[in-house]
């Protein structure tokens, strides 16, 4: 059984586009951390409603030009890193794709940047001619499946359309050599532009990518919002699925609880009456989303470290799991999602998908059951996973002991998955190897 | 290849143990904050007080309003208490008077030692009430309030309901706000010369709270003004308030003491002030307390 599911998973990872897509996640991960770092200190740290900002006092203690730099820097960091993270994306699959196929991997792969800039050009007058205008939507973090899809697609144009020749990597080349590789270059090149440019026309006129984010806008709300959890629960399941597929990127976890309606008044009912027990709304998804299914981000990312560090026997892995230990604990899972990766790693699917949900079934369960009080009191952003519920229960101790069961039980279901994960991940290395 | 390395894991061990201390060590901070916050929190929840905040026109003072006050406490047997606050230039805010306890419905003025005219002076003023109101929330935990603004100041209303609302719109409610004898477009008649404190108004309007009631008296001493403003200004405020926030009312008030400067001592303008603006002194007393808006409290940081 064991053996056919490593095999099957062998056998998925070794599809060109998923090959593909894991040496692009790898590629990219050092850009992927710096973007979880900056996202890290900006709403974990230094955002005027986030833990550490609020609990350290930085409003007194920080002088205001420290703070507008530090402010800053994480903003433009993270809208570089993962703003543009679309673009790279493209680069590196277009590249790594004619790669496979012994084409020209440095045209291909200049190919799918710009074939990728033109998808997201917006055909607006702008104002100012200095200015060109796109679709950040469609460039960012948030769409990197579309990103994936079109640097796939334009290495396989170059497989069509292309001489082959693979540019040798040690010597220098001559001129005429280049020369050649460039003019073979045209036609696929052409190509793919051209195509590049009508889809984005067609976007353009299609307000595409503004459908697509009122979407997960719109799911995100609906998860996040104030429907029972019967309604969310199909939702939520969605939007993980989502982001497993590297759509919607790093989202529905990362803003304090909205106060709207059955919120505020549970909120309201606890100042009134000083404790949580009997609010009126005790199954709200937003609530329970926020203190139970959200250790270290979508998919309960934290415990997907921990159970790296107990099961990991690479050394590769237990650097990782270190590096991405203090970012989980403040909610910023997106460096595991590509370093390891998560994103389209069919072995994650299951319990990215399914703990989440459990926690929310179980916290409910637990309120439910008058085992826990409700958590309704406000969190600030970046609240470390585990002390979410405790924060949120205004310091009840029962919630934060139930809080911790829960995520020894994430560890404890994601530590088969790791080791089938891991075991896959040898397997193919091997295959690879030999092949 | 397998390579089991066991110095790595300890690493990893080692780093998860400093991690799980530094959760226990932010763990009590993080405690003391939560318990402050929902304390303060619940305070401003269940406060009970719901101030009227006036603010006088240009060359007045602080102590515009007092013959106002006495006349609205002459009326009722609820006396509100009075509360003067001058802001200086320097930042510095002095108090007078005071709110005695028991009251839920005092009458607190803020003036400013800049009472000067001009958009730049309102520019200032409303950064200056700014201030102030940041340290009344502090000092007396309500969450909503009333507003009362006199020629000028109804405009430093306006210029702050849209520009400095939104920071604490969360947590403390504007109720009702009145102003009285505002020219909204300075000392232009007609709406086709818009000053360019109206074309700001007119921009950010957006940033007016929908819930919000609105009443805009003006005293009419001829046909076309009040002896100093003229009845088109304060009539832009239409152009502002109409269609954005909740009830957009127009009153004009003519007779005796009906000159910009008498407004606030005006018999008729007491009455709309008790009517209108005020909780307490509205005829149906009783009612208007359960009909209390119930407010939302909301994440802050305080």
């Amino acid at each position: 059984m064991l053996n056919r599911l490593v095999e099957w998973t062998v056998r998925f990872n070794q599809r060109s586009f998923i090959k593909i897509t894991r040496q692009t996640l790898m590629l990219l991960f050092p850009i992927a951390y710096v973007g979880t770092l900056a996202v890290m200190l900006k709403k974990a740290f230094f955002a005027t409603d986030s833990f550490f900002f609020n609990v350290a006092d930085l409003g007194d203690i920080m002088p205001d030009w420290l703070w507008t730099g530090i402010t800053g820097l994480t903003g433009g960091l993270a809208k570089i890193t993962f703003g543009m993270f679309g673009v790279m994306a493209a680069y590196a699959a277009a590249r790594y794709t004619a790669k496979l196929y012994h084409q020209d991997a440095p045209m291909a792969g200049m190919t799918g940047f710009a074939t990728m800039l033109l998808l997201a050009f917006r055909y607006t007058r702008t104002s100012n001619p200095n200015m060109i205008s796109f679709d950040w939507n469609l460039l960012s973090v948030r769409s990197v499946l579309f990103a994936l899809i079109v640097g796939y697609g334009v290495g396989q144009v170059y497989r069509w359309l292309g001489k082959g020749g693979e540019p040798s990597d040690q010597t220098i080349e001559t001129l005429e050599k280049m020369q050649q590789r460039a003019l073979n270059a045209i036609r696929p090149l052409f190509f793919s532009l051209a195509v590049g440019a009508a889809l984005g026309a067609l976007f353009n006129w299609l307000t595409l990518s503004s459908w697509l984010d009122l979407a997960y806008t719109w799911l995100e709300n609906f998860g996040q919002g104030n429907q029972s959890l019967w309604v969310a629960l199909p939702l939520i399941a969605v939007s993980l699925l989502m982001s497993w597929l590297g759509i919607g990127g790093p989202t529905i976890n990362t803003v304090a609880q909205g106060l709207t309606g059955a919120a505020a008044a549970n909120l309201n009912y606890a100042f009134q009456h000083g404790s949580s027990w009997n609010v009126p709304y005790k199954c709200l998804t937003s609530t329970l989303y926020s203190s139970f299914a959200n250790f270290g981000g979508d998919g309960v990312m934290l415990a997907l470290v921990i159970a790296l560090i107990i099961v990991g026997r690479q050394p590769e892995i237990q650097r990782l799991a270190r590096w991405n230990l203090l970012p989980t604990l403040f909610n910023s899972g997106y460096g595991l999602m590509t370093g390891l990766p998560v994103i389209l790693n069919p072995v994650f699917l299951l319990p990215y998908l399914l703990l989440p949900l459990a926690n929310l079934l179980l916290g409910a369960l637990a309120t439910l059951m008058h085992l826990i009080p409700a958590t309704p009191y406000p969190l600030p952003m970046g609240t470390p996973g585990p002390l979410a519920a405790f924060i949120g229960s205004n310091g009840d101790w029962e919630a934060l002991l139930f809080s911790l069961v829960l995520l020894i039980f994430d560890v404890w279901v994601y530590i088969p998955f790791v080791r089938l994960a891991l075991g896959a991940e040898l397997k193919t290395q091997q295959i690879e190897a030999v092949a | 290849m397998l390579i089991i390395n066991d110095k790595e894991r300890r690493r990893s061990m080692r780093l998860l143990i400093f991690v799980v201390v530094l959760l226990i060590v932010l763990a009590f901070p993080a405690y003391f904050w939560m318990k402050d916050n929902n304390h303060y929190l619940a305070q401003r929840s269940k406060a009970q007080m719901s101030p009227v905040i006036m603010i006088p026109g240009s060359s007045a003072t602080k102590n515009r309003f007092d013959e106002m006050v006495t006349l609205l406490n002459k009326d009722t047997s609820h006396k509100h208490s009075l509360l003067k606050l001058e802001v200086y230039n320097s930042g510095k805010i002095t108090y007078t008077g005071k709110i005695s306890s028991g009251d839920n419905e005092p009458i607190i003025v803020v003036g400013f030692q800049n009472n000067h005219d001009g958009y730049d002076n309102i520019k200032k003023q409303a950064k200056m009430f700014d201030e102030a109101f940041n340290e009344l929330i502090d000092q007396y935990k309500f969450n909503n309030f009333k507003a009362f603004g006199h020629s000028n100041g109804g405009l430093i209303w306006t210029l702050w309901l849209e520009k400095y609302y939104s920071d604490y719109s969360d947590y403390v409610k504007i109720k009702r706000l009145m102003t009285v004898g505002s020219p909204f477009n300075l000392n232009e008649s007609s709406t086709s010369n818009p000053t360019q404190m109206y074309t700001y108004f007119l921009k950010h309007r957006d940033q007016l709270p929908s819930s919000l009631d609105v009443y805009s008296v003006s005293g009419a001493d001829t046909y076309t003004e009040d002896g100093i403003v003229k009845l088109g200004s304060v009539r832009a405020g239409r152009y502002i308030y109409q269609k954005q926030v909740k009830h957009y009312t127009e009153m004009t008030v003519t007779g005796s003491k009906a000159q910009h400067s008498s407004l606030p001592q005006n018999r008729q303008i007491i009455n709309l002030i008790e009517e209108y603006l005020l909780d307490s002194d509205q005829p149906n007393a009783v009612n208007s307390k359960n009909k209390r808006v119930s407010h939302s409290s909301s994440v802050s940081n305080p």
